[in-house]
């Protein structure tokens, strides 16, 4: 197995996500869920792996979603995911034929594509799902849309409020149909603003919020062990492969950054040290190769350039603290800089950073960094010591 | 007769493939892998996408071209891949629809059987929201489940192009159809892909093109000279001369292929003209490309990239801010965005960080521009590199008429040359071999000798000297002392003080007293770096040869010009030592711990002094000060104090920033040094002290472990059943401190006969520490240490001398000396500090009688406080 920071993997160079997948089928016989996974992750991988690995009674239909701007065009796309399904669906295909003889569209080879005008999206979208529903003894449809959140970034405030009431009137209604809202920022970002205009609704409130971890330690090691074979790599000492995996958190795509560095430096055999040295270099690049200054730099983008400053200063004394700490110490050492900031505010900004993969709460309640090599490269950005 | 061979400096792809790949240097590896993953994408389900950054001129197209032509020769990857080369000359795409319309007109274009000019055409008929969903379907069906490589150049203008939209298009399409690799060039990277919220962030996985080494470009020009049938000039690029010349053009060049293609030119056109025109040509392409990135930047940014154009390598911050007028922090700030942009790139050195351009095309085509009717800088450069005086004056002599642009290069070439003292092809080398002198590269080093030999056949000073460091580095001091013999004709004075120090390291000091002589006046006329330099050799021959009063005057002499030679002190404190002038070697001992204050040696040199010299109230405070420089826990200075009769523990308690825990932890080990120094001790006290050494984690430190070892040593002796815990910890913590617990165990046994054990005692210790590491298997140094105890133990009860002559030579010595009667614990750096420091009590006359009976009862004092729950002691 080659090392592919950041590309995309074969369902087969999926690494320790078994038992996760597992999981997620056995939420989605039940119900639809939010799936919320700190970037890099492998997040797409991991629903490439669950496309792949369908049982015969389920049909996934991954879109990423990002480029999407409109509830049309969005109706449009499910639609073409569907059309190459139809012949599995009946009911779906004798009304999709009828729209297509009403509607404008687009043929290309023996194929014609739907263009659905912007003021019929809903209830097409409606009709679509209901038919799709009501096919007797065919698959159930899962619909896995990434980068969900940032589709209703990009449409008004008044179309995503429509959409996700839509979307979540079809789970009701048409209970067999299955949901995954996924993306990169997490939905109660979006949801936060929609809240600002008065949104009062909960249009998650029936699905299952579930969270992508890193690797387990020994799943994590099976993927550099894997990655080092993969590029002809040997190492020396029984912990090297072990340190290398946990020297960043198990996070896949680190594991594939750091082997990725030792083969084009050509350090063979890998030891501890080497993998060490590969990891104070990645801090110290010029071109930011692992992406971790995205960690800072999203901050006024996630919280508004008003809050900006006192997460930060949360963050600050989280990763020059070396103990996790209890809320009142906390925020006792943000609030000189911040005065007049009521305790429930910072409790609620603490939930966001949650929220965001960047703090965890420990089982006796203290707060600290979620991972230690994140910790690491801020104290080393900010220059905490 | 030279072929003709046609160079692009542009556009490579237009330059046949054979030849490319000829003409490739330094990034067979980069390339070869790049195959591979290419491959990987292609015959898997897998998909990468590399993005490879470097400047303009750093030879991107090149790369990209031979990619493609490596991939198309290989029949499993074409039978199962379509091949979109997207030219860097194609852009004016603002759409994703725009792009796929693009990627299907090249594949229309690459691959005619596919028939896709009349489907592409009638893409042109739809409304222009269906185009972008029509042409992913039309390129679908094009791919027919092959894989699309596409190879893009200047990726950061198709974004700059495509925007936001576009971008989340194309990646929405390569993420729901992962049917595409791609392999892309920048000239720098881009907030497309840097920032978090673009949609291509973190999807390429991006590596550098490095500029190329010195050794990569003589590699070019070599191959190109050969390309051309030129083999007397791929000779005379490979000859020292030529490496010379080429190494002194490098600087001129930084590492930029495209620069070293032109050159190549310039080595072998016949006028000037031509290449003059070719070059302008060159850079008429790429000024408008500067000239607007300049424009995108603000003023003060604007400002700094000129004042980087005009300088010529890389300036200090503080030098950029004083030339643009701004603050160090203005200026830093906006280095820093510049860096981002990928204008400028720095490099630190110590705590200073140097800017330069990070594209030296720039700086040349804004020169160029700047002095437009001049002659071109970097030519006349060249030029006065390239060729000695007298062959310029005689090009100028052999031009005819009409070459007036050649007589003008050819006459500022040579006004450059007249200005210039030293030959501008030795400061590159003498660079390069201080570089290779530091990394011990001496292979490298006489190759660059004799390069320079090559330029300057007869020998300077300096290169002398040079030649002379190389050999005395390699350790070849014979040869050194050949070469100091040769300098010694040209500078007598440098040359014999290089002479003495051959000499010194061949051991042959009397030879060196031969060289200078014995006077006690060296010539005061020399230089006064020779003076040291001999004084300091000369004290060395003296001092070895053991005529120390000659060897002290020397040193005196050399510690009165440099004060603060640290090497020249301890040598006069030896002299001292060796005539038996404590008083005055205690003198020295003080000036170097004023000097080294962070080096304890010297104090302990100083105390061992004094309390030789019989000033044992002098000793006594150069000891407190030892502690108070050493030991940084401020809690054991003072409690040393204390044990001294200076102050109270009261006085600890009350001090601001107490800590019960530290002076716990201080306080025992002090109890445990004393029990060692003393040989007295209440063995609960001290077990409750090692508890509290060992629980307290002070095990982190070796010394400490040493400690306690010979503590329970003692303890063992005594009998004391409790032992066993204590044992068990040190024996896990015994993989650390592996060599102080390999020493304690030797001391043991004369530490224990000087306390009086008996033979039962011993042995009864040799079960214990067997017990303790039986858990926790020792290696190396403690299993010797313990193997050398058995033998010891089973020969002093049998008597059997086999039991001895089984071990080797070496343990055979270290078990004599474990036999030793009355053997001192030696300052030797081996041992524990507390123990060197109990050692010092003794031999700084401090009576240890004293400490012990001033210890105990504040000890028991503090060690009842404890026990019965307070926290303070009043």
């Amino acid at each position: 197995m080659r090392v592919n920071p950041g590309g995309q993997l074969a369902p087969d160079e999926v690494v320790g996500r078994d038992e996760f997948v597992g999981e997620v089928w056995r939420i989605l016989e039940r119900q639809s869920m939010v799936l919320s996974a700190e970037r890099r992750m492998g997040k797409t991988s991991l629903f490439r792996k669950i496309e792949a690995e369908a049982g015969t009674n389920w049909l996934p239909l991954y879109r990423d979603t990002e480029s999407i701007s409109t509830p049309a065009e969005f109706t449009q796309r499910v639609l073409e995911d569907l059309l190459p399904h139809l012949g599995s669906f009946d009911q779906l295909k004798g009304w999709f034929d009828g729209l297509l003889k009403r509607l404008e569209g687009v043929q290309i080879g023996a194929v014609k594509f739907p263009s659905i005008p912007d003021k019929e999206w809903k209830p097409i979208l409606q009709q679509a799902m209901t038919h799709l529903s009501a096919t007797q003894g065919g698959k159930r449809v899962v619909f896995v849309w990434d980068e969900f959140p940032w589709m209703l970034q990009k449409m008004s405030e008044i179309e995503a409020m429509e959409i996700l009431d839509t979307l979540r009137e079809i789970r009701q209604t048409r209970g067999n149909l299955r949901m995954v809202f996924t993306g990169s920022i997490g939905l109660h970002h979006v949801l936060r603003g929609l809240k600002e205009k008065r949104y009062a609704n909960a249009p998650f409130n029936d699905m299952k919020r579930l969270d992508l971890p890193p690797l387990e330690p020994d799943q994590a090691e099976s993927l550099a062990r894997a990655l080092l074979e993969g590029e002809g790599l040997t190492w020396r000492g029984d912990t090297t492969l072990r340190d290398l995996a946990m020297a960043v958190d198990g996070i896949p795509f680190f594991i594939h950054h750091v082997v990725d560095q030792l083969r084009v430096k050509r350090i063979d055999p890998v030891t501890p040290e080497s993998v060490e040295r590969t990891i104070v270099e990645a801090f110290r690049g010029d071109q930011d190769n692992w992406e971790l200054k995205h960690y800072f730099s999203r901050i006024p983008t996630y919280y508004g350039e008003a809050r900006a400053k006192a997460v930060l200063a949360l963050l600050d004394s989280l990763a020059a603290a070396d103990t996790p700490l209890p809320f009142d110490q906390l925020v006792n050492r943000v609030s000189g800089n911040h005065p007049g900031t009521d305790e429930e505010v910072w409790r609620e900004w603490l939930d966001d950073l949650i929220r965001d993969h960047y703090v965890q709460r420990e089982e006796t309640g203290e707060y600290a960094f979620r991972f230690p090599l994140i910790r690491r490269w801020w104290r080393w950005h900010r220059s905490l010591g | 007769m030279n072929k003709p061979l046609y160079l692009s400096h542009f556009t490579p792809s237009m330059m046949r493939a054979d030849l490319l790949e000829r003409l490739f240097v330094q990034r067979e590896d980069m390339l070869q892998r790049t195959v591979e993953r290419v491959a990987d994408s292609i015959l898997k389900k897998t998909k990468h996408h590399d993005l490879f950054v470097g400047p303009r001129g750093i030879g991107k197209t090149h790369f990209i071209s031979l990619l493609h032509n490596r991939l198309t020769q290989r029949d499993d990857l074409t039978k199962r891949a379509l091949i979109a080369w997207m030219r860097e000359e194609e852009w004016g795409i603002t759409s994703f629809a725009e792009l796929a319309l693009r990627i299907l007109r090249t594949l229309d274009e690459s691959y005619p059987p596919l028939g896709l000019g009349k489907e592409i055409a009638k893409l042109y008929d739809l409304k222009p929201k269906d185009v972008e969903a029509a042409a992913e379907r039309l390129l679908l069906n094009a791919l027919d489940g092959k894989t699309l490589v596409l190879l893009i150049e200047n990726l950061d203008d198709l974004f700059l192009q495509l925007k936001d939209a576009g971008q989340k298009a194309w990646r929405a399409f390569l993420q729901n159809h992962p049917v595409c690799t791609v392999v892309a060039t920048t000239p720098a990277l881009f907030a497309g892909i840097q920032m978090q919220k673009s949609p291509f962030f973190g999807f390429f996985r991006t590596e550098k093109l490095e500029k190329f080494g010195f050794e990569d470009a003589v590699s070019l020009l070599k191959k190109i000279a050969l390309e051309r049938g030129d083999e007397s000039l791929a000779r005379v690029i490979d000859s020292p001369h030529g490496r010379a010349r080429l190494r002194a053009v490098d600087h001129l060049a930084e590492g930029n292929p495209r620069i070293y293609i032109i050159f190549a030119q310039f080595l072998t056109e016949q006028t000037l003209d031509t290449l003059v025109e070719a070059f302008m040509h060159t850079l008429d392409e790429l000024t408008p490309y500067y000239q607007s990135r300049m424009k995108e930047l603000p003023g003060q940014q604007r400002k700094i990239v000129e004042y980087l154009c005009n300088y010529r390598g890389a300036a200090p911050v503080k030098e950029i801010a004083r030339g643009c007028f701004a603050s160090h922090q203005t200026c830093s700030s906006q280095l820093g965005e510049l860096r981002e942009k990928g204008y400028v790139k720095s490099t630190e050195s110590g705590r200073e960080s140097f800017y330069e351009l990070a594209e030296p095309m720039m700086r040349i085509s804004l020169e160029v521009k700047k002095q437009r009717g001049e002659p071109i800088g970097i030519f006349v450069q060249i030029l006065r590199i390239w060729y000695t005086q007298p062959e310029l004056s005689d090009w100028l002599r052999r031009l005819g008429d009409g070459q007036e642009l050649d007589r003008t290069y050819i006459a500022k070439a040579l006004e450059l040359a007249a200005q210039d003292k030293v030959d501008p092809k030795v400061k590159p080398i003498e660079a390069a071999l201080s570089r290779a002198l530091e990394a011990k590269e001496f292979g490298r080093c006489r190759d660059l000798l004799e390069e320079w030999a090559a330029i300057e056949p007869s020998p300077g000073l300096v290169r002398q000297v040079a030649h002379w460091k190389v050999e005395m580095l390699e350790g070849n001091f014979a040869a050194a002392e050949k070469f100091s013999t040769g300098i010694c004709k040209a500078n007598a004075d440098v040359g014999r003080a290089l002479l003495v120090a051959s000499l010194i390291f061949q051991e042959a000091y009397q030879r060196v007293l031969d060289v200078v002589g014995t006077d006690a006046e060296w010539n005061p006329q020399i230089p006064e770096g020779n003076t040291l330099f001999v004084y300091s050799n000369r004290g060395i021959a003296f001092s070895r040869l053991g005529r120390h009063a000659e060897a002290a005057r020397d040193f005196e002499k050399l510690v009165a010009i440099s004060r603060n030679d640290v090497r020249a002190l301890s040598e006069l404190m030896r002299c001292y030592d060796r005539l038996a002038d404590h008083k005055s070697a205690a003198g020295i001992a003080r000036r170097l711990v004023k000097l080294q204050p962070d080096e304890p040696n010297w104090a302990m040199d100083e105390m061992y002094y004094l309390k030789l010299a019989g000033r044992i109230a002098s000793a006594r405070k150069s000891m407190l000060h030892l502690f108070s420089e050493t030991y940084s826990d401020k809690a054991v200075v003072r409690l040393l104090k204390v044990l001294n009769g200076q102050g109270s523990l009261d006085s600890i308690v009350a001090a601001p920033d107490f800590d019960q825990a530290r002076l716990d932890s201080a306080f025992c080990i002090l109890i445990v040094g004393l029990a060692i120094s003393t040989g007295k001790f209440e063995s609960q006290l001290l077990l409750h002290a090692l508890s509290v050494v060992v629980n307290g984690g002070a095990l982190s430190k070796g010394d400490t472990a040493t400690l306690v070892l010979l503590a329970c040593y003692l303890l063992s002796a005594d009998g004391t059943k409790d032992i066993d815990s204590v044992m068990d910890k040190i024996a896990q913590s015994g993989r650390e401190h592996e060599a102080n617990l390999a020493t304690a165990i030797l001391l043991s046994v004369p530490f224990g006969k000087k306390h009086g054990a008996t033979e039962s005692q011993l042995a009864d210790w040799q079960a214990k520490l067997d017990k303790g590491f039986s858990d926790y298997p020792p290696s190396g140094g403690v299993a010797m240490s313990l193997r050398l105890l058995g033998a010891y133990l089973e020969w002093r009860r049998s008597g059997d001398a086999r039991v001895v002559m089984r071990l080797s030579g070496e343990e055979r010595k270290l078990l004599r000396e474990m036999d030793g009667e009355n053997i001192e614990i030696p300052p030797d750096g081996l041992l524990a500090s507390p123990l060197i420091d109990a050692w010092f009590l003794k031999n700084a006359g401090i009576s240890a009688k004293d400490l012990a009976t001033s210890c105990p009862r504040d000890a028991w004092r503090m060690y009842e406080a404890r026990q019965s729950g307070r926290n303070r002691m009043v």
